[in-house]
């Protein structure tokens, strides 16, 4: 028998406006060396002045994981030449930093589990660096981006714990909104650190993973590292204590080069920053601007709107779709039909535009006359997932949409009794066949009624007077 | 006496008569770098394009040590590294000069980044002393010292990390001082040793030192580490009577070995001080005797991670193209100057992890023990006094063994480690050599050291002796 | 750690001869600084700022950045906007 033991650090960028030491904005996407200043570009003779924000989101980030806040906190210098750090030296932080000792908690198998944090500190981050053939060219916008940096200890023991981890970690980041957690786009990365312990207590050295992508990536990359530490404990060999990086198309880690020189960071407290001192007001101000956190959320939709586990997981594992929810249902109260479509259609409408729910121009207001509509009949389901899609990107109203287009659910017995006699007349063949036992031809002459009013037949009726009139 | 030999107050009085006009006053220098500097060097750079403002200073020519940053000038910190640098900000106290009316006519020499105490370490060319061009002017601000004694400016901003704006200030028989850690802004000051250096005036006598000193003085946003200090006049309380004032003769001092006709001018100067009204008594200051070495670990340490920036990738002189880590050695080896290959090779390693707590921590430990001292002798004396210098000036080319040019630095260093402000003053000259007193005091109490200063001044006439060209 | 190993932290090369010297004026100032082990330090707090100032900040707001041209003016190598530089190793 083998565990694996599995420790994350993970980079996520701050959702502030500026930069962590100077004025430049933080906007994605820019063109290259547009967002610069003699202070992130590390010009000589500029200094660096703390943007609070920065602090404060690392707080409120400790606060939410559980952290115990460090009163006097430093900023250090982390000494090493790359061309992508202006300085060469990245400020973060080493000996203090700003939170400490907190967890994560994870639900597998409805047992739950605490995942620890050893630290959360921040950072600048460094530049981007574009790889050309023959050269490497570097924009230097990123360069300052505030970073916290969250360190866990080795409390995972799969690569579905480490996935649900993550899960958690990324609700509760945005939750508090301090990073959008926008892996494509850089906003959060995740190195692993893995290693293996035998039964009989011998341990594979532990290797470090770089370059995950995604959360898939980061689950990948670990059953393949696991399977590799088994396989060379069983030869009785071990592993390198190195580096590896994931490939995506090989599905394998590979050692990244060594570096042949010493490495020694030669950290020091950065003598043009001073103290942070943190005092209980600041916490306390701070702890008032938490919202309610994803765990606690989904306890109260269970409890409040009576959803099933599986529902509450599921519209409380994003904030904004979670206030969506719960605006919707002061509009309709049937909580578990607003829960269903938002869990299918909305979530079938984010996906297949890729957009966020922020994205969608539908208002809550909307969705509940909608869904109203639909349980009193007036329109069919289908047709409702129709003026749904229309809706989401007109922003018209539904009761709009159906007058325009006519689309009120035809419930009439004359209208539709009429409809079916004249579908009846022209279809012989197949109340024959249906006479004759075959089932097939009574959902046939369904749809033709269905056709013959432009869906708009309540179906339920249909089926009810057609099995009559045969 | 011509007009370029006059101080910033007489030129102000005469502009203010009317007798001259600024242009003729702006003039005067220009037509006098051009005649003598080809015998001094006292710049690196001579500006040809000027703008004058209004402001309290409206007319006044300055040259400014060439590390610090002037937008769209040239600042070199007299280093091959950076000989093509041109800085796209103006430090701060150049922006508040040029506010109040100064005129920039050119940067001057140095040793390369502020290394060195004769400006024998510039990598362009030597400047000598206008009083004997046989001698060094000091240094590190040697090019801004000779610049003002052979009247090339009427001040000059010179830069102070262990004694380089107030040693060549003393050898060149001029008014220096460095300021309390904190009152001057530091943003645009290339970083020699951060946590010491501060930027401060050499000019001509006491008066204009306290006028230039109300102009750069004051907190700045941009300066983590400048201090919010109220705002005061220095030139007030010039001409207060020092009666009953209590000046230390620090004891320690009194032990290190020292020039015979320097510590013949220092008594002189004590006895003067007395027939003035001052208390003179010995003080004891038991850990002085470790600021050398103590200030040798700090300043090398902050100056290895400072000098890191300069790798070749955004400024500055890039040697070798095509590997990366031979861009980064072969631009530094080639591009730095052996006092500071030194200085960043001891810095580098007293980080390192091996060595952190036994020389860079217990630097720290004992600069505080250093500190205490002072502020304990503080409670009962207003300033403390000993040479500026313990030999005179010393011939170009005559100081090559390193424990010699660290004894340059025994007296100036514990004012930078202490934070405290210092002011050299002429107190003795023979066959034009002169000998400077060093007046350190209470942190943000220039006042006090000034008033001390100008009365000290006011019984002597080396303020009015000007170097004999032609 | 050795001389070789600081100059390979420091990205500095050095001759046989700059070597040498190096080597002798190491020793010297390892020998001079070493006076400091004298100090009886046991109890004492590293100074860290000489002042005591803390929680200097700024607020989070964005001022205008420098334009791109002259970001890259001092640039030894530029290409299309971006700075160049030797490949890197990804």
């Amino acid at each position: 028998m083998y565990q694996i033991l599995i420790g994350l650090e993970i980079h996520a960028e701050l959702l502030t406006n500026s930069k962590i030491f100077c004025s430049c904005s933080t906007q994605f996407g820019k063109e290259a060396n547009t967002q610069c200043c003699p202070v992130c570009l590390g010009l000589p003779g500029s200094l660096p002045v703390l943007n609070k924000k920065v602090i404060e989101f690392a707080i409120q980030s400790g606060i939410a994981m559980n952290c115990e806040i460090t009163k006097k906190s430093f900023m250090d210098r982390k000494n090493y030449f790359y061309p992508d750090l202006p300085k060469a030296y990245q400020i973060s932080q080493y000996e203090d930093p700003l939170c400490k000792d907190g967890y994560i908690e994870i639900e597998k198998d409805k047992k739950v589990k605490k995942i620890g944090i050893q630290r959360i500190h921040i950072e600048e981050d460094a530049g981007k660096s574009i790889h050309e053939k023959d050269y490497s060219l570097v924009d230097y916008n990123r360069c300052g981006l505030p970073l916290i940096e969250i360190v866990t200890k080795p409390h995972m023991n799969s690569s579905k714990e480490a996935y649900l981890f993550l899960e958690n970690l990324k609700s509760i980041l945005e939750y508090i909104e301090v990073s959008d957690c926008k892996m494509e786009e850089g906003s959060l990365r995740c190195d692993v650190n893995i290693n293996v312990v035998s039964s009989d207590m011998v341990k594979t050295n532990i290797v470090e993973l770089k370059n995950l992508n995604s959360f898939k990536a980061v689950a990948k990359a670990i059953e393949y590292e696991e399977k590799r530490h088994i396989s060379l404990l069983e030869k009785g060999e071990n592993t390198k204590k190195e580096t590896r990086r994931w490939d995506e198309h090989k599905n394998m880690t590979i050692p990244m080069r060594s570096k042949e020189y010493v490495q020694d960071y030669r950290y020091f407290k950065d003598p043009d920053l001073v103290m942070i001192h943190i005092d209980k007001d600041w916490i306390e101000g701070m702890k008032k601007n938490i919202p309610e956190l994803p765990k606690d959320k989904k306890s109260r939709f269970i409890k409040d709107y009576h959803l099933p586990d599986y529902d509450a997981k599921v519209l409380t594992s994003s904030r904004k779709i979670a206030d969506f929810f719960e605006e919707v249902v002061k509009y309709f109260s049937d909580f578990k039909l607003v829960s269903n479509f938002i869990m299918t259609e909305v979530y079938r409408v984010l996906k297949e535009k890729n957009i966020t729910i922020e994205d969608i121009k539908i208002k809550p207001k909307d969705l509940g006359e909608l869904l109203t509509f639909i349980q009193k009949g007036m329109i069919s389901n289908h047709i409702g997932k129709k003026i749904f899609k229309k809706m989401c990107i007109s922003g018209e109203t539904p009761r709009n949409i159906i007058e325009n287009k006519g689309l009120i659910q035809i419930s009439d017995e004359n209208s539709i009794k009429e409809m079916i006699q004249k579908v009846i007349n022209e279809n012989p063949q197949s109340i024959e066949d249906y006479k004759n036992g075959k089932d097939k031809a009574l959902g046939f002459l369904v749809g033709q009624v269905m056709k013959e009013s432009r869906g708009k037949a309540n179906p339920k009726l249909v089926n009810q007077y057609l099995n009559k009139m045969i | 006496m011509e007009l370029y030999h006059l101080t910033i107050h007489e030129v102000l009085e005469k502009i203010r008569k009317k007798e001259v006009s600024k242009q003729e006053v702006l003039q005067t220098t220009v037509d006098r770098i051009k005649d003598i500097d080809y015998h001094i060097g006292a710049y690196l750079y001579v500006n040809k394009k000027f703008h004058m403002n209004d402001g309290e200073l409206s007319g006044i020519s300055m040259s400014i040590k060439d590390n610090i940053c002037t937008k769209n000038i040239s600042t070199t910190c007299a280093s091959k590294i950076l000989k093509n640098f041109i800085p796209p900000y103006d430090a701060t106290v150049v922006d508040k000069l040029y506010e109040n009316g100064c005129i920039l006519v050119g940067k001057t020499n140095m040793d390369e980044f502020g290394m060195g105490s004769s400006t024998e370490n510039s990598s362009f060319h030597i400047t000598k002393n206008p009083w004997n061009l046989d001698y060094v002017p000091g240094g590190s601000s040697g090019g801004s010292a000779a610049s003002i004694a052979s009247s090339q400016a009427y001040f000059s901003l010179g830069s102070d990390t262990g004694g380089s704006i107030r040693q060549p200030s003393a050898f060149c028989g001029l008014v220096g001082l460095k300021p309390t850690y904190g009152l001057v802004s530091r943003y645009g000051l290339i970083a020699y040793a951060s946590s010491l250096d501060q930027i401060g005036p050499i000019t001509k006598d006491v008066e204009d030192c306290a006028i230039v000193l109300n102009h750069i003085a004051g907190y700045d946003r941009k300066d983590s580490t400048s201090f919010k200090y109220r705002k005061i006049d220095y030139t007030k309380e010039l001409r207060k009577d020092i009666k009953g004032i209590k000046i230390g003769i620090i004891k320690e001092y009194m032990n290190e070995s020292m020039d015979a006709y320097v510590k013949k001018s220092f008594f002189d100067a004590c006895k003067k001080l007395e027939s003035l009204g001052a208390i003179v008594e010995e003080v004891s200051i038991p850990h002085v005797k470790y600021s050398l070495p103590t200030y040798e670990i700090i300043s090398s340490s902050e100056c290895s991670s400072n000098l890191s920036r300069f790798d070749g990738i955004r400024y500055g002189v890039r040697r070798s193209k095509d590997l990366l880590n031979d861009l980064f050695t072969s631009t530094r080896s080639q591009g730095f100057g052996e006092e500071v290959k030194r200085k960043i090779l001891l810095g580098t390693f007293f980080l390192t992890a091996d060595s952190y707590e036994e020389y860079y921590e217990r630097a720290l430990k004992v600069r505080t023990l250093i500190k205490k001292d002072f502020d304990e002798a503080f409670k009962r004396f207003d300033a403390m006094i000993c040479p500026t210098s313990p030999t005179l000036p010393f011939k170009i080319g005559q100081r090559k063994n390193i424990i010699d040019k660290y004894i340059q630095d025994t007296y100036t260093v514990a004012a930078n480690l202490a934070g405290i402000p210092a002011i050299s003053i002429p107190c003795g000259c023979r066959e034009n050599l002169f000998v400077g007193l060093q007046i350190m005091g209470k942190a943000f109490d220039e006042k006090t050291i000034l008033n001390i200063s100008y009365a000290f001044e006011q019984i002597h006439d080396y303020h009015k002796k000007r170097p004999n060209w032609r | 750690m050795n001389i070789d190993d600081i100059a390979a932290l420091s990205k500095i090369k050095l001759s046989e001869y700059e070597k040498e010297k190096m080597i002798d004026d190491f020793n010297r100032t390892i020998d001079f600084v070493d006076k400091l082990k004298e100090v009886n330090v046991d109890k004492v707090a590293p100074t860290y700022h000489i002042l005591h100032i803390k929680n200097v900040y700024r607020e989070d707001k964005i001022l205008p950045s420098m334009k791109q041209d002259e970001v890259l003016k001092n640039a030894p190598e530029k290409n299309n906007g971006y700075f160049q530089v030797p490949k890197m190793m990804e």
